[in-house]
């Protein structure tokens, strides 16, 4: 006997955490490398990154 | 002359007791092997799968029996504490260059959209009988990544091991053969050969604090994916840092060298004919493929979809990179390019998706695991 809601909750946690998680870890990044360019700004003020 | 001490030497040897299944497994086992040598098929694998597979099926030499040589690699290593895949993982994060998912992070959607095969292998597995936590196993096949495959399936079905890590490596392996007809299939010859600007050049910073940044994120939101995110940031901060060549060096050689010679032939002796031959065997290939298309498909359909919002757009084909067969995928991507525009170079743009697609990859199996682990 196929348990579809469990079914169902598995696909949309598992897919949904996947992808949270993965849209976060983009937002996670965008941030530091904003932070990581700001601090590596040299003295003319010009970007390294 | 005693008679009985000479059928009793007779009745110890494999020969008395070789099977029809025995026979078919050497077979199988041998061309695996001969696949890996001659066509370079995952040799790195397949070769000690291969010769597992062949060595598990002598009758009478019982090396899976509790407390023999391969059972008690396979007992604590994989079955009880499953850190043989995390060890893996340790050596491909030292190998993996994070660069071009820093450089272009909205790559990682297309890393988590190749993860929808896996799901839609999950109930196309429930539909054909399968039990929640073998359904999960053989859709994780669908995110071609290996060590994750065995990682999960030791966990929630080690009966399934063997399958399932011959498929996921298999197609792997197959990646050139399979996913070039999806993606011409799903792309028109105008968008494949979209052209994408260099990828901008990311610092050291960056690529120090990537790993510790990952783990953290998905970490603290999936801590079940820890064994294997962890060990892969922990390598590649290995290889980042400059400060432990030796380390990085270790990780890259010596360690996942010795992982998986003892992987591989674990693997291999999970595969006794009693076992593999089975109608199950074949569902799980059957699906493994499916899962694999789909994974493939859904990267592709989202980067078409990301094109309709992008002012920038992305070639479509570095969205089939998004499952983990790092770098093979990425390669299959530029060549499929390079049928329409020889000038057109996406290698580094799918490079982004490809290492994304083994985060997405572990952190699908990390969720299967909180859901389903009892």
């Amino acid at each position: 006997m196929i348990e579809w809601s469990k079914a169902i909750t598995v696909f949309c946690i598992g897919f949904g955490g996947v992808v949270t998680s993965l849209v976060i870890l983009q937002a996670g990044i965008l941030i530091f490398s904003k932070i990581v360019g700001f601090f590596e700004t040299d003295a003319t003020g010009n970007n390294e990154t | 002359m005693d008679y009985t001490l000479f059928h009793t030497i007779i009745m110890e040897m494999g020969f008395a007791h070789v099977t029809l299944g025995n026979v078919f497994m050497w077979a199988l086992g041998i061309i695996l092997i001969v696949l890996a040598i001659r066509k370079n098929y995952e040799p790195l694998l397949l070769v000690p799968i291969g010769f597992g597979m062949l060595i598990i099926n002598i009758p009478m030499a019982d090396l899976m029996q509790e407390g023999h040589f391969l059972w008690v690699f396979y007992h604590f290593a994989i079955e009880r504490w499953d850190i043989l895949p995390p060890l893996i993982f340790l050596g491909i994060g030292a190998m993996t260059d994070f660069g071009p998912v820093i450089a272009n992070p909205k790559t990682l959607l297309l890393g988590a959209a190749a993860q929808f095969g896996v799901y839609v292998t999950f109930f196309g597995s429930l539909v054909l009988g399968f039990s929640l936590e073998e359904a999960a196993s053989i859709g994780i096949i669908g995110g071609a990544d290996g060590p994750t495959t065995i990682f999960l399936t030791s966990q929630l079905a080690p009966q399934l091991l063997g399958a399932t890590a011959v498929a996921a490596y298999s197609y792997m392996a197959l990646v050139p053969i399979i996913q070039p007809p999806i993606m011409r299939l799903l792309t028109t010859k105008k968008e494949r050969k979209i052209r994408m600007k260099q990828l901008r050049k990311v610092s050291k910073a960056e690529k120090i604090g990537f790993p510790l940044l990952a783990t953290l994120i998905i970490c603290l939101l999936i801590p079940s994916a820890a064994p294997l995110v962890g060990m892969f940031m922990v390598g590649n901060l290995f290889r980042e840092c400059g400060v432990v060549e030796r380390l990085s060096r270790t990780a890259q050689n010596e360690l996942i060298n010795i992982v998986t010679i003892f992987l591989g032939l674990c693997i291999g002796a999970t595969m006794p004919a009693e076992i593999f031959l089975r109608p199950q065997t074949l569902y799980i290939f059957f699906l493994g493929l499916i899962a694999f298309c789909f994974s493939t498909a859904s990267g592709l359909v989202l980067a078409k979809l990301m094109n309709v919002f992008l002012h920038e757009k992305i070639n479509p084909l570095i969205g089939a990179a998004g499952v983990s067969a790092v770098p093979m995928a990425s390669r299959v991507a530029q060549t499929v390019a390079f049928e329409e525009d020889k000038h057109n170079f996406i290698l580094m743009q799918a490079m982004g998706p490809n290492v994304a697609g083994t985060i997405g990859t572990a952190a699908a199996a990390g969720l299967f695991l909180s859901m389903l682990l009892t």
